[in-house]
């Protein structure tokens, strides 16, 4: 049957911490329109800065994201540091590692088993395929938890953590707790092996596309907390001269900034890192990503799960090699010489590049703050790809199959928890 | 062991909050007597699951939208045959993705059905007679009290 005109409409994606809106229409088999309206509320978490002191920022830009805190607060405390020259210890730096392991471990659990998954196998809910799939699920809730644990350990709670501070954290986990947390994650990595294996068997759409990626590139680490911006067009850009590459603007259609590079959309996230610094994982990881017949760098967008399983692996791993090396430091944070001037941080958070800028006065006051976070930043590729991947697939297919395929398609780039899980209560007016 | 776990689901915004004060008040007032473990949860995923395993009794106190009077009390068990489409509990504040959280749970052995959710209604009409959120509070724990 040829449609002549298809419109998509939701007017509220359900069930999102902050809104969004999917607008779709097709004529004569051509996209006419497409929006893809992540709102996020006016939440205003910039001017709220204003006026603080550098020392309460790390809490207030936790409240940011109740999924990846950690990157809110990393991004923080870097910038600040990096503006008072301020030399953290090695053992700092790596509980720092351990507290992003934690996170990543989480948001990308979560999105693999409760969120993308169902996807890929067929069921309409996680509920429905935890019913037939209870072992991998189960796993998947485990390793989650174990993520949560690691953030627990060194934040004090794993949603909003508590125990960062500009110079390092407030305290250093007790011996008994670190071997605790050990023995259980020595105990699952098997299974975590086992997920990876299996995220590979899943049957993803074959479809390979141009697209940029960006990430963060350290010069011997796989990125978490350091390294300049690199894309996989050659750019290598300190951290500090990242606007003049990447520019925001508004959209009508949007309360979210979009973000272009050099006028153009980009992806950050699994994905992009892996994609830029597969060459920095250990050597035995990349022969069971060899084994699994995968091959990176992908052009294609649905490797971004099984990027997020070898994420998940990798994590795993760094964080057991500093568990075993743990050792009670004297003092757990550096003491700091405030000074004025402009602080930039910029980390991996789980959905990609996140960066900071402040500007801050002598008294360690913020004059004015910039947060540039990744699922905006994705925001204009992903209006890229669904325009490309549902043109490529066929446009003449009949709606359901249409909406399925942008609501997969969006999940996969795991735009956050909520909107990930099922986002789409799609009404479809055909004409 | 007679464990009980009690999840305030909620966040930072206005009534939404409602899980999370009636936790403090909770932890205020807890009893010795039993083993009662309190638990603030966001509502996403399932961070709850380490306070549910192996409790004889969980509750989920949330914030409710639907077409009810603004402090109307919801109270359901939710089983196996749980619809929750036929429910408050599909207009929850936290939603879906609490009851696929909760069917989850128990679809992978973590958590035994029945489980307990108490609501407030914080939305729908009549909200010229709002009912100050302590009050609220103050009812819920009041219930729970008795039920323990």
């Amino acid at each position: 049957m040829t449609q002549q005109k298809i419109n998509i409409r939701v007017p509220v994606l359900a069930r999102v911490e902050g809104e969004g809106a999917l607008e779709l229409d097709i004529e004569n088999e051509k996209i006419t329109h497409l929006k893809l309206n992540i709102f996020e509320p006016p939440r205003l978490f910039e001017k709220l800065l204003e006026g603080r002191h550098y020392s309460e920022v790390p809490d207030i830009v936790a409240r940011i994201c109740g999924i990846c805190p950690v990157a809110y607060q990393m991004s923080a405390v870097h910038a600040f540091e990096s503006l008072f020259e301020t030399k953290v210890s090695p053992w700092v730096n790596e509980m720092r590692r351990l507290f992003y392991c934690g996170e990543w471990i989480e948001s990308h659990a979560l999105h693999i088993h409760l969120l993308a998954a169902p996807d890929f196998l067929g069921y309409e809910s996680a509920p429905a395929m935890a019913k037939k799939y209870p072992k991998e699920v189960k796993r998947g809730v485990e390793i989650q938890n174990l993520g949560n644990q690691i953030v627990r350990l060194l934040g004090g709670r794993s949603v909003h953590p508590v125990g960062v501070k500009v110079g390092g954290f407030y305290h250093a986990p007790k011996n008994e707790d670190v071997a605790l947390l050990l023995e259980k994650l020595e105990k699952k990595l098997p299974e975590v092996e086992e997920m990876l294996r299996w995220c590979s068997t899943l049957t993803l759409p074959d479809i390979e596309q141009e697209f940029v990626s960006v990430s963060l590139r350290d010069e011997k680490m796989y990125p978490m907390n350091t390294g300049n911006v690199v894309s996989s067009e050659g750019l290598n850009l300190p951290i500090e001269q990242y606007q003049t590459v990447f520019k925001e603007h508004h959209e009508p259609h949007s309360t979210a900034l979009f973000s272009l590079m050099n006028g153009e959309p980009y992806l950050l996230g699994p994905l992009a890192r892996l994609n830029l610094n597969f060459d920095r994982l250990p050597d035995d990881i990349k022969t069971i990503i060899n084994e699994c017949d995968i091959s990176f760098p992908s052009k294609n967008m649905y490797h971004s799960m099984f990027a997020r399983a070898v994420e998940i692996f990798y994590a795993f791993r760094e964080s057991i090699r500093v568990l075993k090396a743990y050792a009670i430091p004297n003092e757990p944070y550096a003491e700091l010489d405030v000074k004025a001037g402009v602080a930039y941080g910029c980390t991996e958070a789980p959905r990609g590049v996140l960066w900071h800028r402040y500007e801050v006065d002598e008294e360690g006051l913020i004059k004015s703050a910039t947060i540039t976070p990744p699922t905006s930043q994705n925001q204009a590729r992903m209006e890229e790809d669904l325009r490309n991947t549902i043109t490529l697939s066929g446009l003449d297919r009949n709606k359901d199959e249409i909406r399925f395929q942008a609501e997969q398609l969006i999940r996969n780039y795991d735009p956050c928890i909520s909107c990930a899980t099922h986002f789409l209560d799609l009404r479809i007016n055909r004409k | 062991m007679n464990r009980v776990a009690i999840i305030g689901i909620g966040s930072y915004q206005y009534e939404d909050q409602l899980g999370w004060l009636v936790i403090d008040e909770l932890n205020k007032k807890r009893s010795t007597a039993r083993d009662i473990v309190l638990f603030k949860s966001k509502g996403n995923g399932l961070d709850w699951i380490d306070v549910v395993t192996d409790a004889e009794q969980v509750y989920f106190i949330d914030a409710v939208v639907s077409d009810q009077k603004y402090g109307f009390m919801h109270i359901f068990s939710i089983d196996s045959g749980f619809d929750q489409k036929e429910s408050a509990l599909g207009k929850s504040s936290h939603s879906v993705s609490f009851i696929d959280s909760v069917m989850i749970a128990h679809n992978i052995g973590l958590l035994a059905l029945p489980v307990y959710f108490i609501g407030i209604e914080i939305g729908g009409g009549n909200n010229n007679n709002e009912i100050p959120i302590e009050l609220m509070v103050k009812d819920i724990v009041s219930l729970i009290e008795s039920r323990l």
